[in-house]
This record gives C-alpha cells, structure tokens and sequence, in this order.
C-alpha cells in the first residue's frame, strides 16, 4: 500500500532518557490521523522529527517513499503554541511566512487569513488575540504553501467548548475540501474521535497499535455483554437467530458484536428457549476506554 | 536561502526595536555633539567624527541590544518552528542573521555620524570633510572589528538560545570590563615566562577598535587578523550550535 508518510523505527534519545523507541508510524493520504498518548509518552518529539525540527537519535522517516528532504516543504506545522511575533499582525505574520516559502501572490495573505475565519482581525496585533485566535492564525502559518501534510500538536488544548467546535470544522473542511492530511497529536480523546480516521497509540516512546476506526469497532468496542445460566443452549439459540458475530469469553459471559438494537429480542428468545437471562446490556466502549485498556493506565490521559 | 534573507530584512524594518534603536543613536549622538561643542575646537573633522562613531562604546551597546532582540525574537516567539524543517541544511539561517548584521552596522554608525555632523552644524561649528585612503582603510577595519563583535553577540544568542547572556557580555565587552581577565591572563603568563612581553589586551576585539581608531599602521594588519579570527570562530560555533540543536 502506497503511504504519503511512514516512518522506520524512528528513535530520540535525550541522554540516558529514551523519547521515542523504534516507533513504525504509517499514515494514509486523507487520513486524519490521531496520535494519542499521555503526557510525556513521545508524542510531540515525534511530531518534531517529522517536521524536521528535531534529529532523531535513529531510524527514518518518507514521503511517499522518495526523499524526505524534498518534501518537507510540503508539511505545514503547529506543533505546541503557535509559533507567531505578538508585536506584528496576523497578516505580516502570515506574509512573513509567505516570503520565506517564496510565495508570490499577493492575494496569498488574505486567502489564508479568510480560510481560517480572521478576516475581522488580519490587522489586529496577535498579543491582543484570544487562544483561539492564535490557535487559527498557527493553522493558518501552517497552511502556507498548500501542504499536504499537516502536523498538529495538542491543537483544541486550553480552548473553550466553541473553540473546540471552531478548530474542529476548519480541519474537517480542510480534509474533505482540500484533501490536506492530518497528523492530530491530542489528550482530549473524545474529540479527536468525532473526527479521526486512523489512530496510532503511544506509551512511554513506543506505538503499541495503530488501527483504523473500522479496526476499532471490530476490535470489540461496542458490544452486548450476555450472562446467562446456560450459555452452550444461548449459543445454539443465537446461531438460530442468524447472530454469527459473538464470542464466548467464559463459561458465564457471551459477547455479540452485531444487532445491538436487539438486546430485547435476544432475551424473549433465550426465555422461550428455557434459558434464563442473568444480565444483558450495551457496552459501548469508546475510544478512551479502548485506549485505557491498551495501556493499563488510569483516566488521565 | 534568498527568501529567508528577504524575509529577515522584511522582518528587520518592520521591528519596533530596530527603529527606537536608532532613534536611540540619535539622541546619544546629539547630545554626546552638544556637548563636545562646548569644549572643542570651531572646527570639526568629519573623519575624526565617523572614526569615533565606529568606536564608540554607546553605539556598540545600541548594537549588542538590537542584535541580541532581534535574533533570539526567532525562537523566542517560536516562529523559527514554522521554517526552520523547511531549510536544509539548517545552519542556513545564519546567513540572513549575519546579512542583517552587516546592514546594521553600516546604518547605525552612519546614522550616529550624520546626526553628529548636523548637530555640530546647527550650534555654529565649521565641518572639515577631510577623508583620504588612510580613513576609509580604517573605517574598513573598524566595520570588520564590529561585524566580528557583532558575529559573537550572534552567537551568543544562538548556543544560549536567550538574549541576557548576549546582552550582558554585549556591555561587559563594551564597557572594557573585561580588561580584568586580560589583565589576569598577563599575570599568569608573566609568571609562567618571567621575561614575556605577551599582552593579551592587544589581541581583544575592544581594544583593537581603539588601536585601529587611533591609526596606527602596527594596529592595523594586527586588528584585521584579530577581526577575522573572532568573526570565523563565532560564525563556525553558531552553524554547528543551530545545525546540531533541535529546534524547542
């Protein structure tokens, strides 16, 4: 399969402290890729290494297999805070970029600042803009040259709920509108599962699992839970109902991964069928839950 | 490479510390004039005012100051995140930053020189433009000692990745505070080599500024090499600090 980024056993190691351990990342063109971990696990270092800021200590990273050189300039970065003069305004910060990327047209500044909805304060100085602000104008650097890959560190941290919404939809127009695809380190899983399309999980320096989120539902996230005091007859009968897509984990608990509007059918079957029901219910494990179970870890992510 | 240079001098006159800078000189050079009005003679040489704006202690801490804001502001405001992956090999960025150190250097003495020139005009005295060979030889090796003191303060900024430490050992050199460790390094080597007539104090950047002012021909080829030397060596430890350190 052809890749617009993978990366080979990347690696930093700061002194004795290892960042990043031989991490294999592969990222689709129009992915939206969520890089999930906690504080401290690499993540950021290897968003660095990416772009080109950061040397890794070893291994490699390519772009669509060719020369990583010859495509950085098609990356667009915001990794940490947005990397703006608080003294210029958004349009000088942008034309800034603009010169040292060698672009020429005029209308460039403008276009950019109307992309990312600052045209009531392209002339504003950024030390006066909110987070949001900021966070709009780092995207709008970031977009300087039509990349076809941006890299976006803990993008919605410190935003407001409308904030969030706010830099939510400039990311989803952008992948469907301009096919730009996204690299979205962030701790807030919720959100980043309302738009990401593949995830690679890292703890301490390593990728433990990357999947897509088709690979997650089928990894059993969302499922009904049935105890039952007969479970070999519960079987027989949910094999008779057409249900092909369940597990036995134990001698007292199935879990069916299909049909989940049909926890009351179920029952009424097993009832008929002289099998008691014990408990039934929906698990929908989210992203965070699959994500806790993966590391072993606690709720703070 | 070239775009990076635009965008710095896009950068450079855009800045509010590059032009209080200079308004800054003018108002030292003004005064400094004015009063040197009251006890100097009617008649003022234009190349003794151009020589002392290359040597003036005022003009090189207006520098260090400018020099130092202006290339930490880079990584201070984290804008060298958005171009530094896209500039191969990195140590590229010295370029611009040592460009813009030349044009500096020219404007602000010459800056502090013609507001010298229109002060002494404007309290009556008679300006004598008195250039010759031997004055712009000396302006030239003054304008290579700056671009070598200036070369440091670069540096200093780059490997501390702050402005205090260039902007204090900026004043310190400027100030001649240093004249203690030179003058400690002849103590010891005096008592390592009892008969040695070694000065350390020859061979500094500050001292050589004064020398070359004062034009003497020994100083002269001595303060070149002094020049040179201390510009390769802090451009040579600013490309390999910005090649090898990871962008933060």
């Amino acid at each position: 399969m052809e890749y617009l980024l993978t990366t080979s056993s990347l690696t930093k190691q700061y002194g004795k402290q290892l960042a990043v351990n031989h991490v294999d990342m592969h990222i689709k063109k129009g992915d939206i890729y969520g890089l999930i971990g906690r504080n401290g696990a690499g993540k950021t270092t290897i968003l660095k290494m990416i772009s080109g800021l950061a040397k890794p200590t070893q291994g490699s990273y390519s772009f669509y297999s060719d020369n990583e050189s010859l495509s950085q300039c098609r990356i667009g970065t915001l990794i940490e805070a947005p990397g703006v003069y608080q003294n210029f305004s958004a349009k000088e910060n942008i034309k800034l970029k603009c010169i040292a990327a060698g672009i020429k047209d005029k209308n460039e500044v403008n276009r950019l600042i109307e992309l990312v909805g600052l045209q009531n304060a392209g002339s504003k100085k950024v030390k006066k803009f909110s987070l949001v602000m900021k966070q709009r104008l780092g995207i709008a650097l970031a977009l300087v040259g039509n990349p076809e890959l941006m890299i976006l560190d803990e993008p919605i941290n410190g935003l407001d709920p409308q904030g969030i919404v706010e830099i939510r939809s400039i990311i989803e127009k952008l992948n469907k509108e301009n096919g730009i695809t996204f690299i979205i380190s962030s701790h807030i899983l919720e959100e980043l599962s309302k738009i990401a399309t593949r995830y690679g999980i890292i703890e301490k320096g390593t990728m433990i699992k990357e999947l897509s989120v088709d690979e997650l539902s089928n990894e059993g996230s969302e499922r009904i839970v049935l105890m039952t005091d007969n479970n070999p007859k519960a079987i027989e009968i949910l094999t008779q109902m057409n249900i092909s897509k369940f597990k036995a984990v134990d001698e007292k608990e199935i879990h069916i991964f299909e049909r989940f509007q049909d926890t009351g059918d179920i029952t009424m079957e097993l009832a008929l069928n002289g099998v008691k029901t014990i408990q039934i219910y929906l698990n929908n494990d989210d992203l965070e839950n699959y994500y806790l179970k993966l590391t072993g870890g606690n709720k703070n992510v | 490479m070239f775009n990076i240079i635009k965008m710095d001098f896009y950068r450079m006159f855009k800045t509010v510390s590059f032009w209080v800078s200079l308004i800054v000189a003018v108002g030292i050079s003004m005064f400094t004039s004015f009063i040197a009005n009251l006890f100097e003679m009617p008649d003022m040489s234009a190349a003794y005012l151009i020589i002392q704006a290359f040597s003036s202690s005022d003009v090189l801490i207006i520098c260090t100051i400018f020099i130092s804001i202006f290339v930490h502001a880079e990584s201070k405001n984290g804008f060298i995140k958005n171009i530094a992956g896209q500039v191969k090999p990195r140590s590229k960025l010295i370029l611009p930053k040592l460009l813009i150190l030349i044009s500096y250097i020219i404007i602000l003495p010459l800056v502090y020189f013609l507001f010298s020139i229109l002060t002494f005009i404007l309290v009556g005295n008679n300006i004598i433009f008195d250039f010759s060979i031997d004055i712009f030889m000396t302006i030239a090796v003054e304008f290579l000692l700056y671009f070598a003191f200036g070369s440091i303060i670069i540096m200093l900024c780059i490997i501390s990745n702050s402005s205090a430490l260039s902007i204090a050992v900026g004043i310190m050199m400027s100030a001649r505070i240093f004249s203690i460790i030179y003058a400690a390094i002849d103590f010891v080597v005096s008592k390592i080599n009892p008969g040695s007539t070694f000065t350390s104090f020859k061979y500094s950047l500050i001292s050589n500024m004064q020398y070359v002012a004062n034009m003497n021909d020994d100083s002269t080829v001595r303060a070149i090499f002094v020049g040179i030397a201390f510009a390769a060596a802090a451009i040579a430890i600013s490309v390999l600090s910005i090649q090898k350190k990871d962008i933060k």
